[in-house]
């Protein structure tokens, strides 16, 4: 069984159509690189399945469960929303790390917090908060940023900033991990750091779906690539098979344009 | 001499303070209703909440106590306020309305990504206010703040005109003797409980230094 | 609720600032809250808010429920002043005392902002206006006044080392000027056609020339004599043309039975003799006028 499986989803802004019969699905451990130019709604699509945008129309289904159904308002009460989240991690383009805490707290804050809804949390406080603080180390430490736990966002590089923004995501231990352009507001020379932990985790067959303008990184990482044009899938399939022997005609100028090196960043 | 007459302007000193901390103990709340108001998905709410703001800070202060204290009296016949109660409220109304537009600017000010990470790292709305942007506001909004407290301080001067007793009534009433120094003195007290805010907002400020 | 309350207040502060306007600016004042009466007809009658209350009702009687007087009045000696003990002295507070002693009440005086003296009335703020207050057109339209209880007049106050040149009223032109705002003296002013820096009370436009912020002052003959010349706060500062004489009343209410009351209570109290043992007192046996 797939472990995600989007059904027709579409999304308008006014009378703008951002996403239009959107329909794919991915399998557990698999990473999907989604590419396309600027405002072809990759982005859109990420925040519909993080739930920081409503879809119009579609569903959106995990692992069997109908998570968001636009013809069925059960689906959509506010209270649910929040758990649902769950199933995904999101990291962001501009990192969006909270300034006033330490890297280590910036990836344990959440968990914390979840950890006070559990039953047992009073009778074993100190214990579970103890399993937190050593989760979000090792989380760390496998972004090779052991040494940098006390640190402030502001004192650390944009490339160590993403990589925490990575471990954050990952302590909450989601199903499928969504990145919308990783290094798009990085220094060339800081995209490295962030791709490698990137590769890693493709590795390690962590679900993943990648947004991003690296074609060559979406060619060596990803299993499939989903190319989008203006708000429609123009072309999926496996990864080789879209960014080397594309279809379709408007896939192959896009990574034209790129391989003369004229894409946008 | 300087002991009678510092004795004096210390009893207006205390009236000043009591009217700057209750202005504060008030409108810093009701501020932050207001600047919600502002805010207000509802258009009537946000326009009505706007308008007030407007006319609050667009006409004089000192009108304002005017008409708060007279008002009552002059245009239906009703019992005054107290005086000192009257000059509560409008500072109330007013600095209410001057903290709402710093605290909109300090709520509008954190980058809505903030909000958005902590959502999808599945917290509630109330969790992401008090545990993510709370304090960020906090540390935008603590500059202009301390400008209005400054300017409050001295505002108080002006409740002098319905008859509230505080110091530069006091150092005013040494001129009707005769006595000009008393006038200037007063500015020593001013300083010093502006010397004493000034060093709080720093250290405040200071204490938030340590992220950006 | 709340926001209700707001904008009616927010409404009337538009209507008060308005009506305020209105009034300043020339010598026929009309108390605020009257903004129908066009500047230049002062002698049209005043129909402030609390006129209509008081033809059913009685302000002696409302005194009495309250069982308080209050007067409002300023820091003026030797009219009102305060004595070691803080408690308030001076003529015009003696004979006040007495007053509500005749009518069985508490004083209590209240110290007021001079300029917004008429509101304060309107509005029972106070009740009674009794701070050696020259009878003019501004108080005579805005309130009830008694019959005149002492003589004054509007004098020019000059350092005394420029006395001597300037001991006529043609001589003052060209010397810059202070006085109070809205007082006698600034009216005294207007007349002549001489500008004038408005000051918020008498002690302040002194305070101008001995400052040498202006050249001279117009204030009160009665505050004159007790505040400058040798001896005295401003030794410097002497006082040279009489403008005018005119005379000091009590003001009340617009319509108040309060003002019948109290020309009987004086008359009585002068031939008693307690006038002038008063006014003998704080040295203004001359300027009482003779009933």
């Amino acid at each position: 069984m797939a472990i995600l499986d989007v059904q027709h989803m579409e999304k308008h802004f006014g009378a703008t159509r951002v996403l239009e019969d959107i329909s794919f699905q991915m399998e557990q451990g698999e990473a999907l690189a989604i590419i396309g130019s600027s405002g072809s709604g990759k982005t859109t699509l990420l925040r519909c399945l993080n739930f920081l945008e409503t879809p119009d129309q579609g569903k959106i289904i995990v692992n069997g469960e109908t998570l968001y159904d636009a013809g069925d308002p059960a689906t959509q009460r506010e209270s649910e929303v929040r758990k649902k989240r769950l199933h995904f991690g999101l990291v962001f383009q501009s990192f969006n790390l909270f300034p006033q805490y330490t890297a280590l707290e910036n990836v344990t804050l959440a968990p914390r917090l979840l950890a006070k809804e559990r039953p047992d949390f009073k009778a074993r406080k100190k214990e579970i908060l103890e399993e937190i603080r050593s989760q979000g180390r090792s989380m760390l430490e496998r972004m090779g940023l052991g040494d940098r736990e006390g640190h402030y966002p502001h004192q650390l590089s944009g490339g160590q900033q993403q990589r925490v923004a990575i471990a954050r995501a990952l302590a909450m231990k989601p199903d499928i991990l969504c990145f919308d352009e990783p290094t798009s507001a990085l220094d060339p020379e800081l995209t490295g750091e962030v791709l490698k932990v990137i590769r890693e985790l493709a590795e390690q067959k962590t679900t993943m779906i990648i947004v991003t303008h690296e074609m060559a990184f979406a060619r060596e990482v990803a299993d499939q690539v989903i190319f989008m044009d203006q708000g429609v899938i123009a072309e999926q399939g496996p990864a080789h098979q879209v960014m080397d022997h594309p279809k379709e005609e408007r896939t192959r100028r896009f990574l034209a344009r790129y391989a003369e090196g004229m894409g946008e960043a | 001499m300087l002991l009678s007459v510092t004795l004096t302007l210390l009893e207006g000193l205390a009236v000043t303070l009591e009217l700057f901390g209750l202005t504060l103990l008030f409108a810093l709340p009701l501020g932050l209703v207001i600047s919600f108001g502002s805010m207000s998905r509802c258009a009537p709410l946000r326009w009505v909440v706007k308008t007030i703001v407007w006319v609050v800070r667009g006409t004089p202060l000192m009108l304002q106590i005017m008409v708060v204290f007279f008002g009552p009296g002059l245009l239906f016949g009703l019992p005054l306020p107290q005086r000192f109660t009257a000059a509560v409220v409008t500072f109330v109304i007013n600095y209410s309305c001057y903290f709402s537009e710093i605290y909109r600017g300090g709520i509008q000010g954190v980058p809505v990504g903030q909000q958005e990470a902590g959502l999808v790292l599945g917290m509630t709305k109330s969790q992401v206010f008090f545990k993510v942007t709370l304090l960020q506001i906090i540390k935008r909004i603590v500059p202009p703040m301390g400008n209005e407290f400054i300017t409050l301080v001295k505002d108080t001067a002006l409740v002098r005109v319905i008859s509230v007793y505080e110091i530069t009534w006091m150092g005013e009433t040494y001129i009707r003797k005769g006595m000009i120094w008393p006038l200037f003195y007063i500015a020593v007290f001013y300083l010093a409980v502006n010397g004493i805010l000034t060093l709080l907002l720093g250290w405040l400020e200071k204490k938030m230094d340590y992220f950006k | 609720m709340m926001k209700k309350m707001l904008s009616l207040a927010l409404a009337l502060l538009l209507c008060l600032s308005l009506a305020a306007c209105g009034g300043t600016g020339n010598g026929t004042d009309n108390t605020a809250g009257n903004n129908q009466n066009t500047a230049g007809q002062n002698d049209s009658q005043n129909t402030d808010a609390s006129d209509g209350e008081e033809a059913g009702e009685s302000d002696l009687q409302y005194i009495k429920d309250k069982g308080t007087l209050v007067v409002g009045m300023t820091n003026f000696a030797p009219m009102d002043y305060k004595d070691e003990n803080g408690e308030w002295i001076g003529f015009d507070a003696d004979m006040a005392k007495a007053f509500a002693e005749y009518l069985g009440v508490e004083v209590e005086f209240l110290e007021i902002n001079w300029s917004n003296k008429l509101m304060e009335l309107d509005a029972k703020g106070i009740d009674v206006i009794w701070n050696g207050m020259t009878i003019n057109d501004e108080v005579k339209n805005g309130a009830s006044v008694s019959e005149p209880y002492c003589l004054n007049g509007q004098v020019v106050v000059i350092p005394a080392d420029k006395a001597e040149d300037y001991q006529t009223v043609e001589s003052l032109e060209g010397l810059s000027f202070a006085a109070e705002d809205g007082s006698a003296g600034a009216e005294q002013l207007d007349l002549l056609g001489i500008s004038y820096i408005a000051k918020t009370t008498q002690a302040d436009a002194l305070m101008e020339v001995a400052a040498g912020a202006s050249d001279a002052c117009v204030i009160d003959l009665l505050m004159a004599g007790a505040m400058i010349d040798e001896g005295t706060s401003y030794p410097d500062l002497t006082y040279t043309v009489q403008l005018n004489s005119e005379e000091y009343g009590v003001a009340f209410r617009t319509g108040s039975d309060l003002v019948d009351e109290f020309n009987t209570f004086w008359k009585e109290a002068y031939d008693a003799g307690t006038v002038m043992e008063t006014a003998t007192t704080y040295g203004v046996q001359e300027s009482v006028i003779e009933k």
